[in-house]
């Protein structure tokens, strides 16, 4: 099965204020399956480092939950991600402390992927782009977010998986995603899988490097990718 | 791998829309404060540094026939062409073709932050103007924008311009003499680049603080 790398760096915004960097993810593996969450905690909520770190650890728990029972019910699911999550930031509420969040779960049948406010979902197949998955929007930054969401913000797909395919899968903040060139994304993800070379320790840190070397200084979001391959 | 062949390097857009009453009654000093104010802010935009968001500007004018004066353009290469005053009000076709521009994706880019509109006006509309309104402040981009109306002298319509802002905590701007056009367009130039400067450039700051922010601006003579 595939497995995932990730980094994640403040923004020249988050390090002017003295903030940590907003954006939380996670990837674990559990019962054969890869999870990987993705949270951008909104910037102009103070506590929103707590929302996005938070999230993750409730996606994850929840998920492990399901596996448990070996029944997913995404309905239920977002459900009490929202519940859990909201539970989590105490004594904080959406009001200072809110996130978007994004994630997969893959094993070797198949990908869910989930979604929830800005940032982008990415499945290569055979090195060609499949599927990209954003949110429909009418200017930046007024994203849907878990304080704000009901169960229809979601965007829920599942993608089958046959032996012969090789899968790529890149989640990303908006802080990377709308900075990329739109015919470009299928040849960014290509390259990016390329600096991963399986068991070698330093993939993380290529990715890290990628990011500390955006080249767009226009752009003072916090960016984290994560990428399944 | 190169990143620069993946990323783009440019600021994201925040556009600004000057809906401008050029009709006859704007003639005289009034069409002459206007100039003189919309270029100030055209002044005040070029000298500011703002490093994540790119200014653009469209001007269009409702003065006989409504008209596209001037495209929205980067406010770098911004050329402000003096306004002249003369024939009817028709503000409805104003509306229509500013709409128009919002709802196009490629020149209001969706990955830019959402539109300052302005609506300037000395008298009442003459054309067909309730249902483009309507479609202004109901419109599924166009709602989204921020908004400010400047009424100027005591014929303006001021229930229109209510109803242009659709907002009770919003306030119409009156202008009784001609300076406080100056000051009006002052005082949107700083919220715009205080929104360009802020956290999240989608949030609007409120009116009287920024009015009292510009009494504080006003040089002062220290004893």
């Amino acid at each position: 099965m595939e497995k995932g790398y990730g980094a994640s760096v403040s923004g020249y915004r988050s390090l002017k204020k003295k903030k940590k960097n907003q954006d939380s993810y996670l990837i674990k593996y559990y019962r054969s399956h890869l999870i990987a969450v993705v949270c951008d905690g909104l910037g102009s909520k103070k506590h929103s480092k707590r929302a996005s770190k938070k999230a993750c650890f409730v996606v994850y728990k929840l998920i492990k939950i399901a596996l448990d029972k070996r029944h997913l019910d995404t309905e239920r699911l977002i459900d009490s991600i929202k519940k859990r999550w909201m539970k989590s930031i105490k004594p904080y509420t959406p009001k200072t402390s809110d996130t978007t969040c994004s994630f997969v779960i893959n094993n070797n049948k198949n990908i869910l992927l989930a979604q929830l406010g800005d940032g982008m979902i990415v499945i290569s197949i055979n090195d060609k782009l499949y599927m990209k998955q954003e949110p429909i929007k009418d200017f930046t930054n007024m994203t849907q977010s878990l304080g704000k969401s009901n169960n229809k913000d979601w965007q829920i797909s599942v993608i089958d998986k046959l032996e012969s395919e090789h899968f790529k899968i890149m989640i990303c903040t908006d802080g990377v995603s709308e900075d990329l060139y739109e015919d470009k994304i299928e040849d960014f993800v290509n390259a990016l899988s390329k600096l991963i070379i399986s068991k070698k320790k330093n993939n993380n840190r290529n990715i890290k490097s990628i990011l500390k070397e955006w080249p767009n200084k226009h752009n003072l979001d916090d960016k984290t990718i994560v990428m399944v391959k | 791998m190169d990143i620069n062949n993946f990323v783009k390097t440019e600021a994201k857009s925040l556009p600004i829309f000057l809906l401008l009453d050029t009709s006859g009654s704007m003639s005289g000093e009034k069409i002459a404060s206007l100039n003189s104010a919309v270029l100030d802010m055209i002044n005040d935009f070029k000298n500011e540094r703002l490093t994540e968001v790119s200014l653009l500007v469209s001007i269009i004018t409702f003065g006989g026939v409504a008209n596209l004066h001037t495209e929205l353009s980067p406010i770098k290469n911004f050329v402000f062409n003096p306004l002249s005053a003369g024939g009817m009000t028709p503000l409805g076709s104003a509306l229509k073709i500013c709409q128009t521009i919002i709802d196009d994706k490629e020149k209001v880019s969706s990955k830019g932050y959402k539109p300052v509109v302005i609506l300037v006006s000395d008298g009442m509309p003459n054309d067909e103007w309730r249902t483009p309104l309507d479609n202004f402040i109901n419109g599924k981009r166009s709602s989204k924008c921020e908004r400010w109306a400047l009424g100027i002298g005591a014929d303006a319509d001021f229930n229109m311009l209510e109803l242009f802002l659709n907002d009770k905590e919003k306030r119409v701007f009156a202008a009784n003499e001609v300076l406080e056009i100056a000051k009006f367009f002052k005082i949107v130039t700083m919220s715009t680049i205080a929104r360009s400067k802020s956290i999240n450039p989608n949030v609007s700051l409120d009116f009287n603080v920024l009015e009292e922010k510009f009494k504080e601006d006003k040089p002062s003579f220290k004893f």
